[in-house]
């Protein structure tokens, strides 16, 4: 019995993806060692910047996920973090909002944005990707009304600072008490510190993959991935999923701005805007198929990290931003050639079963 | 040289199914033949064989002497052979002249299209047909029946010297009809070969000079049109004995009272259907593919919106706005299209058995892991479904298994099912199984519940249903029951004749 888990376990895409980040960390740590004449790789100030910069994408991966398992797609996530992060700035900067009153409102307003991109959805019955594209733009677009200075000659500005002495200004240290959830270092042992975002983002993936793998919403959500109509005729609502996991990815791309803000003190007009990719890359890579219907959270979360090692395995490397950008790419098609693969290999299995 | 189309023992199977058995015939330059046969009979794989589309495992096609061997649709086109399918296959955004010479558009001196040139050629040619079609205007824009034109111009334009049409009349009004039968003559003058693939007798009588008639991929007669009658040919079509499969089922004698009222029911697809089912009946929907019968019951189970009409269940009208408020009312369908609309194919057994039950699951947000195996293996036992277990994805299954997976999700303990609608559940099933899937629908019938059977295989309606509804083109045409003593025939009569 024991025996038999095992092997399934070496059978599972999981493990695949363990082996995967395996060889990365294997490649990486050889190669900045040739090159850099000693280990720069495999160190842990590389893990801790991993560990720090994963909570972003990794908030962008956990609503694209689940959009993707229902067969449902949204590329406007991280435009509503940019938002979701500037408006918090604005906020507290112009108008004087408690850290959480702003955080609160954000998240608000990213819910709508969801609501908005599932009614082009499933309203309007345009294609997600295309919808989803245009929002982003719209909301990039509504960045700058939102980043107004109500009293300054130049209203419009591209980044909104806030920084201690205007947080003095307002009284209450409000800044402060948001630069907590950003820099609050959970644990500080000699060497080691485990940032607080990380953990809220384990704990977000954690709670997503229990309500995935446990809850009849998830069992629902697979349903209409893997065949809406079907679905439909056993009493599924599709349209009901799609709405709320619109809802779920805006919520989750303002949660990634909340955190963007918050560890950099700014509202920026270009925030997050790499970061959909890498999110998407991950949640590709983690096994969770473009066509839906398949995939889970624990895959995803290896997924993040195998982009995000690769990332800094590039830096450890010296190499170019220009080779980083292109071999994101590559990863991305390598993703694409798994998902592919093994939806063939799986339908010629059940072909040659017949 | 020989002047003809020659089909020679054309076989051809497919995984459980002989489509094809030793089909020969001969279509001759300046003729119109029709291909006529219930659904499945062979007649589409048929076209396809000769259009390229598949390849026959046995026998050969020759044009004018010349032996056929065709890897692509392409090949088929080159060799002069044209099939105007009920799909169009033109881009509708292009105009009539750009469909009409796709891939060899005149060029003027520098390489460029010429638009004149291109104008001019396409008007000469819609002229000579006498029709009145803008060469320059998008073909998305015009009527299905001048689009129909526009495809038959395209084939002729290739010089194909044989034009395939499969059941061309469909979408068409009568006036249309005639345009079209004057657009064949004029084909046939010319000496062009015409197969002609229609379900309606009367065209087939209008049209054509001679007859081949398929039945369950045999050839059964190849008669001339003018020494045939109508009733010649629904025999021949039949001729077939419905016979012990269906004498041997224990079926249920106690009918009880009215479960569903249907009246004047419309969706956008159907209108003025009326019937009644009561409890432990089984009623027949018998009909050719595209009466409509599928979508009566995508009407009655919430999935389609109903314009008009009412529903009664036990005498209450009852108003579903999706298949959800159907099921909790205990009505259950298992779809035409097993895979497109029935499975979750990618999905294991155990999920499509639970999938209608998940929230009666558990008392919390959770799922039951455990009662949902009971579910599945349960189903699993009662249907004696071929798989090792549980978990085995759906798309793995084969047609008859996947088809009672479909009904173990309806007949678990936790669904409460009145009335079982089937729609073609015997489809791409082997006989083995179709007989089991017959004495299942009359256990159903037994334990009360009220089953709706629809298929449009006749002798499988006729031989267990216990009423028959007829329907054509949307509407009910006829109703019969077994105290009738219905023959393929009369049944048959009745969803072919206008």
């Amino acid at each position: 019995m024991k025996r038999n888990k095992f092997e399934k376990f070496t059978q599972s895409k999981m493990f695949t993806l363990l082996i995967l980040l395996l060889i990365e960390v294997v490649i990486f740590t050889v190669w900045s060692w040739i090159k850099q004449g000693g280990n720069s790789f495999l160190t842990l100030k590389s893990l801790t910047t991993v560990v720090g910069t994963m909570t972003i994408p990794g908030f962008l991966a956990l609503g694209a996920a689940f959009l993707m398992i229902s067969g449902n797609m949204d590329l406007s996530a991280a435009s509503i973090g940019a938002f979701s992060g500037m408006f918090i700035a604005a906020s507290i900067q112009y108008y004087h909002f408690s850290w959480w009153a702003a955080i609160l409102t954000a998240l608000i307003i990213s819910a709508a944005f969801g609501v908005a991109n599932a009614v082009l959805v499933n309203e309007f019955h345009f294609q997600p990707f295309i919808a989803t594209m245009a929002m982003s733009t719209v909301i990039r677009g509504l960045l700058s009304l939102i980043s107004m200075d109500p009293k300054a000659e130049l209203p419009i500005a591209t980044t909104i600072t806030l920084n201690g002495k205007m947080a003095d200004w307002f009284g209450n240290h409000p800044t402060d008490q948001l630069s907590f959830i950003g820099k609050y270092v959970f644990f500080q042992g000699k060497a080691v510190e485990i940032p607080f975002n990380i953990i809220i983002l384990i704990l977000g993936v954690v709670l997503f993959g229990i309500i995935l793998s446990k809850t009849k919403f998830g069992m629902k959500v697979y349903l209409v991935g893997g065949n809406p109509f079907a679905a439909r005729l056993v009493g599924v609502n599709p349209k009901k999923i799609s709405y709320i996991l619109f809802v779920n990815s805006a919520v989750t791309g303002g949660i990634a701005g909340v955190f963007f803000t918050s560890k950099t003190l700014q509202g920026a007009s270009i925030a997050l805007q790499a970061d959909m990719f890498t999110g998407l890359t991950a949640a590709m890579l983690g096994g969770i198929s473009f066509g839906g219907g398949s995939g889970g959270m624990g895959g995803a979360f290896v997924g993040l990290l195998i982009t995000r090692a690769f990332n800094q395995g590039m830096l450890s490397i010296n190499a170019s931003s220009f080779a980083t950008t292109a071999f994101s790419g590559v990863l991305l098609i390598l993703a694409l050639a798994i998902d592919f693969a093994s939806q063939r290999r799986t339908v010629a299995r059940a072909l040659k079963g017949v | 040289m020989e002047q003809f189309l020659e089909f020679a023992g054309i076989g051809k199977s497919f995984p459980g199914v002989r489509a094809l058995n030793d089909i020969s015939f001969r279509v001759q330059r300046g003729k119109v033949l029709a291909l006529l046969g219930e659904n499945g009979a062979g007649k589409s794989t048929l076209l396809k064989i000769m259009s390229g589309d598949l390849k026959a495992d046995e026998g050969t096609i020759t044009l004018d002497g010349k032996e056929m061997n065709f890897n692509s649709p392409n090949d088929a086109i080159k060799a002069g052979i044209s099939v105007i399918y009920q799909e169009r296959q033109l881009i509708p955004s292009l105009s009539v002249a750009e469909n009409i010479f796709p891939g060899e558009l005149p060029r003027n001196k520098i390489g460029l299209l010429d638009r004149p040139q291109l104008k001019r050629q396409t008007q000469e040619l819609i002229d000579k047909f006498g029709l009145s079609i803008d060469p320059s205007v998008p073909v998305g824009s015009l009527s299905v029946a001048y689009q129909q034109m526009v495809e038959i111009i395209k084939a002729y334009r290739r010089n194909s010297d044989v034009i395939a049409f499969d059941e061309p009349t469909a979408p068409l009004t009568d006036t249309e009809i005639t345009i079209l039968f004057n657009l064949i003559r004029q084909l046939k003058e010319e000496g062009k070969m015409i197969l002609y693939v229609s379900h309606r007798l009367n065209e087939i009588f209008q049209v054509t000079d001679e007859i081949v008639v398929l039945k369950d991929g045999q050839l059964v007669a190849t008669l001339k049109t003018a020494e045939t009658t109508e009733a010649d040919l629904i025999h021949s079509m039949v001729g077939r004995d419905i016979g012990d499969t269906y004498s041997s089922l224990s079926r249920n004698d106690k009918i009880g009272d009215v479960l569903l009222e249907v009246t004047n029911l419309a969706t956008p697809y159907v209108s003025d259907i009326s019937f009644k089912l009561h409890k432990g009946e089984i009623v027949g929907f018998a009909g050719l593919v595209g009466a409509g019968r599928s979508e009566v019951m995508r009407g009655i189970f919430g999935a389609d919106p109903v314009l008009a009409g009412e529903v009664k269940l036990n005498g209450e009208i009852v108003n579903f706005k999706s298949p959800k408020d159907a099921i909790d009312a205990g009505i259950a369908l298992c779809p035409e299209d097993r895979k497109e609309q029935g499975l979750v194919l990618f999905s294991s057994i155990k999920n499509n058995v639970s999938a209608p039950v998940i929230d009666k699951l558990s008392n919390s947000i959770f799922r039951n892991p455990k009662l949902e195996e009971e579910i599945a293996q349960a189903a699993i036992d009662k249907f004696s479904i071929k798989t090792p277990n549980s978990e085995k994805m759906c798309l793995e299954l084969s047609g008859g298994n996947q088809q009672k997976v479909i009904l173990g999700r309806w007949t678990s303990p936790l669904v409460t099912t009145n009335i079982l609608i089937l729609d073609e559940p015997t489809k791409g099933i082997d006989v083995g199984t179709k007989q089991e899937i017959y004495q299942m629908v009359c256990d159903f019938a037994k334990q009360g519940m009220g089953v709706i059977f629809v298929s449009s295989e006749m002798p499988e309606v006729i031989g267990v249903s216990d009423t028959i509804i007829v329907m054509h083109n949307g509407h009910i045409t006829g109703t019969t029951t077994r105290a009738d003593n219905p023959t393929e025939e009369s049944v048959l009569a009745m969803a072919m004749l206008d």
